[in-house]
């Protein structure tokens, strides 16, 4: 047993591996007052405060280095009543916060902490919000109370970071009783209190999906007493083995048979083909974090025979599925049968985010390698002495460390899909993505595009809302970001996150509208391409991801898709110099405007004349066009240093000739989109209406109807076209 | 002729290497990278005289060289790794397993 220990307040590693005894609260307090007495005789003979825990409470025990409980030779002490364990997981009812809290003080291999989960409830919507955990926890027993304090460590700022956590103790023949939580700041001055449920022993639960390839027998169970090792004997599944560790598998969707022909004509899998069969038969899939996880027991890996297992799902939404690989470790022998269970809890537990025990050095951040780890995570080959001996002492378990992540690590380092593998550190960036953990609002919002755009071009989005229930459902009328009520995040190809905020405020009163069966849909264009903070959103060329958040008139919090959008690199220097023409900030406003006279923007307008007259024939010149030709439609009132109001009044025909090549580049395919080509040209036809061409405004209009109907829209679309063109 | 496998494992990132055998170069990888799902970048196979060779794994991206004297007597397995601005070997009769 090993009893390094690389912090002070990291546990030491190989303390309390006995899973076999349960521990009471009564047992590990006393280990507590122990641990204190130890402390306080270190601290007289010179033991630095400084080697301990920041001194944020109040007692010497508090101030222990956080270790799990010591299997020391327990104290005679008084006969209790049978009382429950009350460790577990609890939850608090919702309402505008839900808490999920985790109490880890007894049962089997306590490892002294409290951590838990917060859920923001808006409406029918319920979000992830953040994380915490008490790694330093104060235990106090009486017969009829369990208390735990300790200062937690938070992935949002708080001032109240004290926990005190009550939990009555009740005899095993009643219910288990609620936890009450109430934080408070480190002076006490008292914050929100939560009564939590008791909700399962197991601190997380997880859906397993198990599928298999056509001929290959998938691992059952082992018993570890069929060979020597460093533990008793018991019969191991894969679910065994995580309730071991506090971690509930339900065995959950559909146990599929997949074709070998799906591994190519080479019948090997390879990583892409993985994924593929992973997306195509783990009906649990979702790109999205969620507590599911899929296993595939396969045959062959391109890799060779010295691959048995792999977590391949390293793209995307990370650590979703696993294979093992049976070529070398199928058969019913007693070590085939152990190689087996060892590789299946071992891929899993890299779903769970955990490196090998040789490689926690390369994790983010970096922690220091455990060779000597009696852990699934290990190699056998790597183990100092070799295979035999790791076997030997090897007692089926993951080491403490890694027990600490599964149960109590922040949601996002551990959930399946959460942060890339290998990537401890909390992103606060990519909860900007953040998927609502239920959504009932009845709601279907999707942001649309083109999946690729030229460097430079602008990038607009289609923002839709459709009616998932059939009753009716009233919306916001105005979707576009400019009213508040969407909101758009973009993550830039180096990670760094936008939160597209218009240029401009844009106060509105509330308008709605009532989406139901005839009318299923409403559909808004932005353009996100020029942003109020950091100007040109899209400023270089690669992967953009953008999801958008709806706030609906009953609070909910609607996610949209995440947009994948990929702005291409220029391939000549026309593309570069059309790039150069419209990525300033002045063309990003006049963008964003659809045109201005403003002296302010005159850079940006003299690029766009630039574009136009040096690159006519360039796909993004349209954009150009555009701009210039909506702007003649109106008029542009400026007031001159003297405080008099100068008017240029539309340019009607001007205004005609930009439009109608926007037009013609934009019936087909390319040039702008839909609904920014239903604008434009209704503009027109006003500004033809407005200045006395009643003909050419109606002409106008049935080129835009006609444009469409050939487009084959969705007829309430087609429909709503068809009646605005009555002007 | 016995099949010398080597194994290039843990440490790389985005590295060039380059496997010389009695000074001869049969290998040679501009960018390579270790996937900590198994813990192995690449897996190679030469084939190489039975006896005495020389084993020389030059990573000029870390401005590292190392020699490894091997005795070839039947197939042989060989590990390369970076580990603290060091290329360590680890030489094995058995396949090394990964996952």
């Amino acid at each position: 047993m090993t009893t390094e220990s690389f912090e002070p307040t990291a546990p030491e590693l190989g303390q309390i591996e006995n899973y076999e005894n349960e521990w009471s609260v009564e047992d590990v307090a006393q280990s507590q007052e122990i641990q204190a007495t130890e402390f306080a005789e270190a601290e007289e003979s010179g033991y630095q405060a400084s080697d301990l825990e920041p001194a944020e409470s109040e007692s010497a025990a508090a101030r222990l280095p956080i270790q799990p409980i010591q299997p020391l030779p327990i104290q005679p002490r008084p006969i209790y009543p049978i009382k429950r364990l009350v460790s577990g997981r609890y939850r608090s009812p919702r309402t505008s916060w839900q808490l999920e809290l985790r109490v880890d003080v007894d049962g089997r291999r306590p490892m002294r902490k409290m951590s838990g989960d917060y859920f923001r409830i808006s409406g029918r919507t319920t979000s992830y919000y953040g994380s915490f955990i008490v790694n330093a926890i104060r235990l106090r027993v009486t017969s009829s109370l369990v208390t735990i304090t300790g200062i937690a460590t938070m992935t949002w700022n708080s001032s109240y970071r004290k926990l005190v956590v009550t939990i009555p103790r009740r005899s095993i023949f009643s219910s288990p009783a609620p936890a009450t939580a109430r934080w408070m700041t480190v002076s006490n001055q008292p914050g929100a209190t939560y009564t939590c449920r008791y909700e399962s022993p197991y601190f997380r639960t997880v859906d397993l999906e198990q599928d298999r390839e056509s001929g290959v027998t998938p691992f059952s169970s082992y018993n570890t007493g069929s060979l020597p090792s460093g533990g008793p004997a018991r019969t191991l599944s894969v679910s065994a083995a995580y309730a071991e560790a506090g971690i509930q598998m339900r065995t959950a969707g559909f146990a599929n048979v997949v074709p070998i022909t799906e591994a190519g004509a080479d019948q090997t899998w390879n990583n892409a083909e993985l994924h593929n069969a992973m997306v195509r038969h783990f009906s649990l899939w979702r790109e999205a974090p969620q507590w599911k996880v899929w296993l595939f027991h396969a045959q062959r890996h391109v890799i060779g025979p010295g691959l048995l297992g792999i977590m391949f799902d390293q793209q995307g939404r990370q650590r979703q599925g696993c294979a093992a690989f049976y070529q070398r470790i199928a058969g019913t022998s007693a070590s085939r049968q152990r190689d087996q269970l060892y590789v299946c809890v071992h891929e899993l537990g890299h779903c769970f985010n955990l490196y090998h025990s040789f490689h926690k050095q390369y994790m983010n951040p970096p922690k220091p390698n455990r060779l000597s780890a009696n852990s699934w995570m290990n190699y056998p080959q790597n183990y100092p002495g070799g295979r035999a001996a790791f076997w030997s002492a090897f007692s089926f378990q993951f080491d403490n460390l890694e027990t600490i992540h599964l149960r109590h690590a922040f949601r996002n380092n551990v959930i399946i899909g959460g942060n890339p593998f290998g990537t401890g550190a909390a992103l606060e960036d990519r909860e900007a993505f953040a998927n609502t953990i239920e959504d009932d609002s009845g709601l279907n919002f999707v942001l649309e595009s083109p999946s690729s755009f030229a460097f430079g071009e602008p990038v607009v989005v289609e923002i839709k809302m459709y009616v998932t229930d059939r009753r009716g459902k009233q919306v916001h009328k105005h979707l576009h970001p400019n009213y508040g009520f969407v909101q758009i995040a973009v993550q830039k190809p180096g990670g760094e996150m936008v939160v597209y905020e218009p240029p401009l405020e844009h106060c509105v009163e509330t308008e709605t509208v009532t989406l139901d069966e005839t009318n299923p849909a409403i559909y808004e264009s932005a353009y996100v391409g020029y942003e109020k903070h950091s100007g040109q959103v899209f400023d270089q060329p690669g992967v953009y991801r953008l999801r958008g958040a709806y706030s609906a008139i009953d609070g909910s919090i609607v996610m949209s898709n995440v947009l994948t959008v990929l702005v291409r690199t220029p391939l000549n220097a026309d593309d570069e110099e059309m790039a150069e023409l419209l990525l300033g900030d002045d063309q990003g406003m006049l963008l964003y405007l659809l045109g201005s006279d403003s002296d302010s923007l005159k850079s940006g307008n003299d690029a766009l004349e630039l574009a136009m007259d040096k690159h006519a024939d360039h796909p993004l010149t349209v954009y150009a066009q555009l701009i210039k030709g909506i702007n003649k439609t109106r008029e542009f009132k400026e007031i001159k240093a003297d405080h008099k109001v100068k008017m240029r009044k539309p340019e009607v025909k001007k205004a005609q000739n930009l439009i109608s090549a926007v037009v013609a580049k934009s019936k087909g395919d390319a040039g702008v989109d839909n609904i920014t080509l239903n604008m434009t040209m209704r503009e027109l036809a006003m500004a033809q209406k407005v200045s006395g061409d009643t003909k050419g405004a109606k002409d106008t209009m049935k080129k835009m109807v006609d444009i469409f109907t050939k487009k084959k829209l969705n007829p309430h679309v087609l429909a709503l076209i068809k009646n605005q063109a009555k002007i | 002729l016995a099949i010398l496998t080597i194994d290039l494992q843990d440490g790389y990132d985005n590295d060039e290497v380059v496997i010389l055998i009695n000074g001869e170069e049969r290998y040679r990888n501009g960018s390579l990278r270790t996937d900590y799902a198994i813990g192995l970048a690449q897996s190679i196979q030469l084939g190489v005289p039975e006896g005495a060779l020389q084993l020389r794994v030059n990573i000029p991206t870390r401005k590292l060289i190392a020699d490894r004297p091997l005795d070839i007597a039947a197939d042989v397995f060989v590990g390369v790794s970076l580990l603290n601005d060091a290329i360590s070997f680890r030489v094995s009769e058995e396949r090394f397993s990964y996952f």
